[in-house]
C-alpha cells in the first residue's frame, strides 16, 4: 500500500532524513520509535506534505500514485491523516463545521456527493458515541480551551471522521495521563480494519501496550536501522537506544 | 478647506429645498466661518499620514455600482428609520418608546454638541458636517425600551455624485436600552452622531459600512456615558474607496463600560481608517477595544486606539487588543495602540501585532482535505471572530 523508497529530506539547512526506506501494507499497524532528533516526526510530515520540510531525493507511493507530486489537501483526500503532536487552535470555527468542510472537501475531490448537514450531524452523534467522547467537543472552536488530552482525543476522533487508508500518528501518547493513554488507544483499536494502516511514532513503549503493532521500526540519524516484532519495543524499554550501538 | 468638496457649488444648491429652523442655520453660519480656519485632510495630520486624503475629491466612476440596498428592502429589523436626501422616513412598527424627529424639525434641547478633544485636525471635517449639514434625525429612547429586543435599523439611503452631510443625535434615557444597527452601502457621506446614553441605560450598536466600489465614507461619532451605561459597539468595514472612522468616547461618570470590537477588511484599493479615542475622565470605568484588520492587493488601514486616563480617574480598567494581517506584499498596516495615563490606580493592558495568516494552522486545515484557498476564508474568519463583540 505505501511504498517509502530511498527518502532524503531536509529542514530548513539540516538533513534529516537520510535514505529511509519502509513498506506498509494494508491494515498493517507499523511503530517507529527513535531518539529524540532522529526524524521521525519529519517522516510524517514528509507523508502529509508539511510546506517546511523539503524532500531532495526519493519516492513514496501510496497505491502506486506519486504522494510527493500531491498537495497536503490532495493526500488528505487520497486518504493520508495525520495525527499532530501538537494539534493547532482554531479560535472562532466550531469542529462540527471545521470536520464537514474538511469530509466535503475530500468528498469533492473524489467525485463523491457532499454529505448534507443532517447526515453528518447523525454520523457523527453516533461516532461521538462509538469513541466514548463527550459530544460538547461538537460545538467548541477546534482545539481552542481543549485539555492536552482532549486535543489528543479530538484528533483521533477526526479521523474517525475523515476515515483514512493511512493514519499517522505523532507522539499521540505525549502528555497523555492513563486514563486518557486508554481512551486514545481504544479509539484508535477501534478505526483498526483490514484496509486501514497505522504509523504510530512513538517515543515510549507504554502505547504499544494498548495498540499492538505488526511491526516496530527503530529510527536513527535519520534512517531505519533496525526493524522487529513487538519484542523490539520491549528489548528499548530495558535497555534504550544506547544499545543500538553496540 | 473648501477644497474637500467636489463640486462645491453643486452641493450648496442641493441644500436649498432644505429649509432648517433658524437656530441650526445660525450654528451652520458659525461653523462655516470657523471651517476657514481649518486646513483640508493632508499627511501631515495623523490621522490622514496613512491615507490618501486626494481621494476625496476624486470624480466618482462613470458607471458606478447600484447602492445595492433600497429603503427596507433587504433588512429584517422590526423598525427602519430610512436617510435621503428628502428627509428621515421610519418604515416598520415605531415603538412608543422611540421618537424620532427630523432635523428639520428638531429643537435646541435635542441638539447636543460635539467636543472634538483629540487629533485637533479631525475638527475641520466636524466643522465642515456642522457648516453643510442637511439631513439627519434625533432618536430619543425612553426608558419604557427597557426589557426590549427590538432591533432598529439605521440606513444611509444615498447614491448621489456628491457629498452628502448628515447629523444624527441620540438619546438614550436612564436605563433605556436599544438595539441599533447602522447601514451604510453607497455615496459619499460626511456624518456626525452625538450620543448620550443615560445612566444605566444598555446600547449595543451594530455598524456595517460595506460599501460599493467607489463610495466614500467620513464619520465621526461621539459617545458619553452616563453612570453604569453600558455599551458595546460592533463595527463591519469593507470595500469602498476611502473610509475614516473617528470614535470618541467619553465617560462623563462612574462604573460605565464601552467595549468595541471592529473588523476592517480592506481590499483591492481600498483605505479604512479606524481611530478611537477613549476619554477615561471619571474613576471606575472601564474600556476595552479591539480591532481586526486585513489588508489585500494594494488596501491600506490605519488603526489607531488611544485611551487617556484622566487625573483622579483611578479604577480604570483599559485594554487595547489590535491585531492585523497582511494577505499580500503591497498592502500595508499601520498600527497604533496608545496609553495615556495621568494617575496611578489603573490596570491597562494594551498590544498590536501585525502578521500573515499563521502557516501552520493553514498546514493543518490542509491535512485535512480543505484546499489552500478555502482554509485562507476560515482562517480569516477565524482572526475575526475575535472582535465580534455582539
Amino acid at each position: 500500500m505505501l511504498n517509502i523508497n530511498n527518502i532524503h529530506a531536509n529542514a530548513g539547512d539540516k538533513e534529516i532524513l537520510k535514505g529511509l526506506n519502509l513498506q506498509i501494507g494494508a491494515g498493517e499497524v507499523h511503530a517507529i520509535m527513535g531518539p529524540n532528533g532522529a526524524g521521525k516526526s519529519t517522516l510524517g510530515n514528509v507523508l502529509a506534505g508539511m510546506p517546511h520540510v523539503e524532500v531532495t531525493g526519493g519516492t513514496v507511493d501510496l497505491f502506486d500514485k506519486n504522494l510527493l507530486s500531491l498537495e497536503p489537501q490532495e493526500r488528505a483526500a487520497e486518504g493520508v491523516f495525520l495525527a499532530f503532536q501538537y494539534p493547532v487552535e482554531i479560535p472562532g470555527v466550531n469542529n462540527m463545521y471545521f470536520l464537514r468542510t474538511a469530509l466535503n472537501a475530500q468528498r469533492r475531490y473524489r467525485g463523491e456527493t457532499e454529505i448534507d448537514s443532517a447526515n453528518f450531524l447523525r454520523m457523527v452523534k453516533q461516532k461521538i458515541k462509538d469513541m466514548n467522547m463527550r459530544d460538547d467537543l461538537l460545538k467548541r472552536p477546534v482545539n481552542v480551551g481543549f485539555s492536552g488530552g482532549e486535543k489528543k482525543r479530538n484528533e483521533v476522533f477526526q479521523m474517525s471522521i475523515l476515515e483514512p487508508k493511512l493514519a499517522i500518528l505523532d507522539e499521540t501518547d505525549s502528555g497523555l495521563d492513563i486514563d486518557a493513554l486508554k481512551i486514545v488507544a481504544d479509539g484508535v483499536n477501534r478505526l483498526r480494519t483490514l484496509d486501514r494502516s497505522f504509523i504510530i511514532i512513538t517515543h515510549y513503549q507504554r502505547l504499544l501496550d494498548y495498540i499492538e503493532p505488526d511491526f516496530v521500526h527503530v529510527l536513527a540519524d535519520g534512517k531505519i536501522v533496525k526493524s522487529g516484532d513487538k519484542s523490539l519495543a520491549l528489548e528499548l524499554e530495558e535497555q534504550g537506544y544506547g544499545w543500538l550501538n553496540q | 478647506m473648501v477644497g474637500l468638496i467636489n463640486d462645491w457649488q453643486v452641493v450648496i444648491d442641493g441644500q436649498r429645498h432644505r429649509i432648517l429652523p433658524d437656530w441650526l442655520q445660525q450654528q451652520k453660519a458659525k461653523a462655516w466661518v470657523a471651517l476657514e480656519n481649518h486646513q483640508s485632510p493632508n499627511r501631515k495630520m495623523e490621522s490622514w499620514r496613512y491615507t490618501d486624503a486626494s481621494l476625496l475629491l476624486s470624480e466618482r466612476l462613470a458607471t458606478r455600482e447600484q447602492n445595492g440596498i433600497s429603503g427596507t428592502q433587504t433588512t429584517d429589523a422590526d423598525c427602519c428609520i430610512v436617510l435621503t436626501n428628502e428627509g428621515v422616513e421610519v418604515v416598520g412598527n415605531q415603538p412608543d418608546w422611540l421618537n424620532i424627529t427630523d432635523i428639520q424639525s428638531m429643537s435646541p434641547s435635542q441638539y447636543q454638541p460635539i467636543d472634538v478633544r483629540s487629533l485637533p485636525q479631525e475638527q475641520g471635517l466636524v466643522a465642515l458636517n456642522q457648516a453643510l449639514v442637511t439631513c439627519g434625525c434625533a432618536i430619543e429612547v425612553s426608558s419604557e425600551s427597557q426589557g426590549t429586543d427590538l432591533m432598529i435599523d439605521l440606513i444611509y439611503d444615498f447614491s448621489d455624485n456628491n457629498w452628502q452631510f448628515v447629523q444624527n443625535h441620540i438619546k438614550v434615557a436612564k436605563h433605556g436600552q436599544l438595539k441599533l444597527r447602522e447601514i451604510v452601502v453607497g455615496g459619499r457621506i460626511n456624518s456626525c452622531q452625538s450620543w448620550l446614553v443615560g445612566q444605566q441605560a444598555d446600547v449595543v450598536k451594530i455598524a456595517c459600512s460595506k460599501l460599493v466600489a467607489d463610495a466614500m465614507l467620513v464619520m465621526y461619532n461621539q459617545y458619553q456615558l452616563q453612570e453604569r451605561a453600558q455599551m458595546r459597539c460592533m463595527h463591519q468595514r469593507s470595500g469602498g474607496m476611502l473610509q475614516h472612522h473617528n470614535q470618541q468616547v467619553i465617560f462623563i461618570a462612574e462604573y460605565a463600560n464601552y467595549l468595541s470590537g471592529s473588523i476592517n477588511k480592506s481590499l483591492e484599493n481600498s483605505q479604512i481608517n479606524d481611530i478611537i479615542n477613549v476619554f477615561h475622565d471619571v474613576k471606575n470605568n472601564e474600556s476595552k477595544v479591539i480591532h481586526r484588520s486585513i489588508a489585500d492587493d494594494h488596501a491600506r488601514v490605519f488603526n489607531n486606539a488611544k485611551a487617556i486616563i484622566a487625573q483622579g480617574a483611578d479604577g480604570s480598567l483599559v485594554a487595547q487588543d489590535l491585531k492585523n494581517i497582511l494577505l499580500s506584499d503591497d498592502a500595508k498596516i499601520f498600527s497604533k495602540p496608545e496609553l495615556e495615563v495621568y494617575t496611578d490606580e489603573v490596570v491597562a493592558a494594551h498590544g498590536s501585532t501585525i502578521g500573515s495568516l499563521d502557516e501552520q494552522s493553514l498546514f493543518y486545515l490542509q491535512s485535512r482535505g480543505i484546499p489552500m484557498k478555502e482554509a485562507r476564508e476560515i482562517m480569516i474568519e477565524s482572526f475575526i471572530a475575535e472582535a465580534e463583540v455582539c
